[in-house]
């Protein structure tokens, strides 16, 4: 069970790295519109 | 296939499928159509699309065959316009240029497609994103200002692009929402990984764990709990300390108190290696109570949103020469200028048509969908659309005096008001924050006292399941719904406490000419008393109405002579001088209280509304009168069947006014009232109990108006919105009307049942966590859930139909 002192600090890192992500997601507009986006998959790709 | 062909054989076909029934869908994508105006072939026959995008992705499925779209042109001057008043932003960091367009008709994910997909051809086009919240399109461009294709791809398509104007509210709430995700997404990453600290712990029970693991979760936690308690949770601290450096206690005060707290009681037994951490308390207040701030920015955003439409409706150019064209910025535009609007574009200025046939789309303002003639001497109002052909339009207004304009700043007005319901729950809350404080700090030390190990959890718990949110929200959010859906159906409110006090009325009093009668009267007959020839008699009283509002007036047309001395004595009539001889016109016992000499002629009979023209002597009759409006009856009984007593109040001594009221079903009928007769009636009304309802044109009934506990105005033809009344009916009709009085009353039901749910959970929940019988998580999801709840239910009234 000693490896509870490596790993937690490792799922920290992670954490953080998660945080960090979903920050820059938030910031660059990627939750601006969520409607849109998910009609996406029904749409005609560009050169049909 | 051109698009025109389409649309011409399309409008056609679809007034069956309007009187038929019910809500149409786009063929496509399903979505409800207001006014269908594009179309596809169905085997010949034309159904309804909801956007061109919708169009052409139902013809693409039908072929393989892409039709090429005709090109629109577009001159340097309107693209040069367009272009002046985007903002003058550098290149960014790319090398690349970003622009952003408003396209107020962008509907659905089809017109996003179509829009993206055409645009992403264009060489100057580097990226392209089509928001469909916003309804904007956000470019980045290789040259700056190089947007003719660009806007004339956009207008090919069908759409009407419109510069993207910058809006301070707009842009402060966007970056709120912003701001609330980030952090919430911060507590809800946070607040999983102490869970799974803490459930290791609680499965262990105490002592279960070895002293060593116990630790390192504990000191991960506190890692953890650092970022929700100093970044997410920040909202709270920085809105309690500013509620404490005005001296007020606010709700973020309790919520505040508690997360630091916990925090700090959490932080110093981690150290110490004390008896107790609250570190997955913290991260649960935090992310469930940024839970329903979020819920709530959302919601505003929503509603301003419809607010703002309103002023984009506007273009920001208008062109006030044809060839060659000249534009000049909207708000600049002054009273008699010349303007010309293209078929497609929206009218600049509110104004009369001085060239040119068309339609105008103006369900902006009134809800109805069927496009309005206008022709020369029509009056046209900014902010409505130009369907047809090219219009010559005179202003007649200031664009601060525009219809537009005002309503803007009249929704403003109202979202600022705060009804006493409001009022109360507000004093209510700051007492109840202080109360919450003061019972939380003493359960605590009860129960200390009564040594319990987690008596600092009770008074946490306390603090947070009482904050009163959903007692505060509970009007102001219902409020804001129901105005912008007001708007939409027609109704202008003027005043914030029209709806409370339209939710209590139980008698409505019509006025009748030009509120249940159309208004327009008619010259009916003319009868001599004197010499003086016909057309004579015509001009001169002609002239004399020109100075009065009565609806009367009207009857009579332009007048040419020159009055001197003109005095209007509302409801009865006008004096005035000309070529030297006092003329008096009106009531012909106002008439003759002027001292014209000899008897008083007899009028010709009673049954229909007579008009005396006396010098000295007495010159002539005249007759005038007006049909009632179709939807009087219907409105009537629809009134009736809500339970109000309905009363008709007129001015008028006529037969026509009893015959009108019996035809329509109105037992209750004053005539020949003079404005201060129908302010003493209605005063009575209300000595009896009665909560009164004055409908009226707000012209010549002003005072019978504001005598009564609310009103509404009939939009006359010659003014706007009126400022007599409490709202105004936008569409000259009074259809809106039923459906106005009980949607007030379901605004007020569901006011009551927020206040009501508000004020039962608080009752309930604060004995239990008193008595220490609610877990701190249930305290703050409780919270959040009651005021999502109150969020949602005021979200029906912007539902109703």
């Amino acid at each position: 069970m000693e490896v509870a002192f490596v790993l937690v600090p490792i799922s920290l890192v992670i954490v953080l790295t998660a945080c960090w992500a979903f920050i820059w997601s938030v910031k660059n507009d990627q939750f601006d519109d969520l409607e849109k986006e998910s009609f996406s998959i029904l749409m005609r790709d560009e050169d049909e | 296939m051109s698009e025109v062909v389409l649309e011409f054989e399309g409008e056609a076909g679809s007034v069956t499928d309007k009187k038929t029934g019910g809500q149409q869908v786009c063929r496509y994508c399903q979505g409800i159509i207001e006014s269908p105006r594009h179309f596809v072939f169905v085997d010949g026959l034309a159904a309804p699309v909801c956007c061109p995008g919708c169009q052409r992705n139902f013809e693409m499925d039908q072929s393989s065959l892409i039709e090429t779209q005709p090109r629109e042109t577009m001159s340097v001057a309107e693209v040069a316009a367009f272009t002046a008043t985007l903002r003058g932003a550098g290149p960014n960091r790319s090398g690349l240029y970003s622009v952003s367009i408003l396209v107020p008709d962008i509907r659905c994910a089809s017109c996003a497609w179509l829009i993206e997909s055409s645009l992403r051809k264009l060489n100057e086009v580097a990226d392209i994103k089509v928001s469909l919240a916003d309804k904007k399109v956000y470019l980045e461009l290789t040259q700056p200002g190089d947007l003719e294709n660009v806007l004339i791809t956009l207008k090919s398509l069908g759409y009407s692009p419109l510069p993207d104007q910058p809006n301070a509210q707009a842009e402060a709430l966007k970056a709120q929402r912003k701001s609330l995700l980030s952090r919430l997404g911060v507590a809800g990453i946070g607040m999983m990984q102490v869970m799974m600290f803490s459930l290791a712990t609680y499965v262990a029970g105490p002592g279960g764990m070895d002293p060593a693991y116990q630790t390192l979760f504990r000191w991960a936690s506190l890692a953890l709990a650092v970022p929700v308690t100093f970044y997410s949770a920040s909202v709270f601290h920085t809105g309690a300390l500013r509620d404490l450096r005005r001296g007020q206690v606010g709700m973020d005060v309790p919520v505040s108190l508690a997360i630091l707290s916990a925090f700090t009681l959490s932080a110093v037994n981690t150290l110490t290696s004390g008896e107790h951490v609250y570190f997955d308390t913290v991260c649960m207040f935090t992310f469930f109570l940024l839970m329903g701030r979020f819920i709530e920015a959302g919601s505003r955003i929503r509603f301003q949103q419809g607010q703002d439409l309103i002023e984009h409706l506007l273009p920001v150019m208008t062109r006030v020469n044809d060839d060659p064209e000249v534009y000049l910025p909207t708000h600049e535009i002054s009273v008699g200028t010349l303007v010309y609007v293209n078929a497609g574009e929206p009218y600049p200025v509110d104004g009369v048509v001085t060239r040119g046939n068309s339609t105008a789309d103006e369900s902006a303002f009134t809800g109805e969908v069927t496009p309005v003639l206008k022709t020369v001497g029509d009056r046209v109002l900014a902010g409505t659309a130009n369907l047809d052909c090219s219009m010559q339009v005179r202003s007649q207004v200031t664009y601060q005096d525009s219809v537009i304009n005002q309503l803007s700043v009249l929704s403003r007005d109202s979202a600022l008001y705060k009804p006493r319901f409001a009022l109360i729950a507000d004093q209510i809350s700051r007492y109840f924050v202080a109360a919450i404080l003061g019972l939380a700090g003493l359960s605590g030390l009860y129960w200390y006292v009564q040594g319990m190990s987690d008596w600092i959890l009770v008074s946490l718990t306390v603090l947070v399941v009482s904050c009163p949110c959903a007692l505060s929200l509970a009007t102001p959010i219902a409020y804001t719904i129901a105005t912008t859906r007001l708007r939409e159906m027609g109704v202008a409110v003027c005043n914030g406490e029209f709806l409370e006090r339209l939710a209590r009325v139980n008698t409505v009093a019509f006025d009748k000419t030009g509120t249940l009668t159309t208004g327009k009267l008619r010259l009916l007959e003319t009868r001599l008393l004197s010499e003086m020839a016909l057309m004579d008699a015509r001009q001169i009283a002609a002239s004399l109405e020109m100075g009065s509002r009565h609806p009367i007036a009207h009857a009579f047309g332009a007048g040419t002579l020159e009055v001197e001395d003109l005095e209007v004595t509302p409801g009865k009539g006008v004096q005035g001088v000309i070529n030297g001889t006092t003329y008096r016109i009106g009531d012909p016992d106002f008439v003759w209280s002027g001292g014209p000499s000899g008897t008083k002629p007899e009028q010709p009979d009673e049954y229909s509304t007579w008009v005396l023209l006396a010098a000295e002597r007495p010159i002539a009759w005249f007759q005038v009168g007006d049909d009632a409006r179709d939807e009087a009856g219907e409105v009537v009984s629809g009134l009736q069947a809500l339970g109000c007593e309905v009363c008709l109040l007129t001015g008028d001594r006529s037969r026509q006014g009893v015959s009108l009221a019996e035809s329509l079903g109105i037992s209750a009928i004053g005539t020949g009232l003079s404005p201060e007769d129908k302010v003493g009636e209605i005063a009575a009304r209300q000595a009896q109990g009665e909560v009164m309802l004055m409908i009226g044109d707000g012209i010549n009934d002003a005072a019978a108006m504001s005598r009564s506990d609310t009103s509404i105005a009939i939009c006359p033809v010659d003014s706007f919105v009126s400022s007599a009344a409490d709202a105004t009916l936008l569409a000259n009709a009074l259809i809106p009307l039923v459906a106005t009085v009980s949607y007030a009353r379901q605004v007020r039901r569901v006011i009551a049942q927020n206040i009501g749910w508000a004020v039962a959970y608080n009752m309930i929940v604060v004995p239990l966590a008193v008595a220490g019988m609610l877990a701190p998580w249930m305290a703050a999801l409780g919270m959040s859930l009651s005021s999502l709840l109150v969020v949602l239910n005021s979200n029906r009234l912007g539902k109703v139909s």
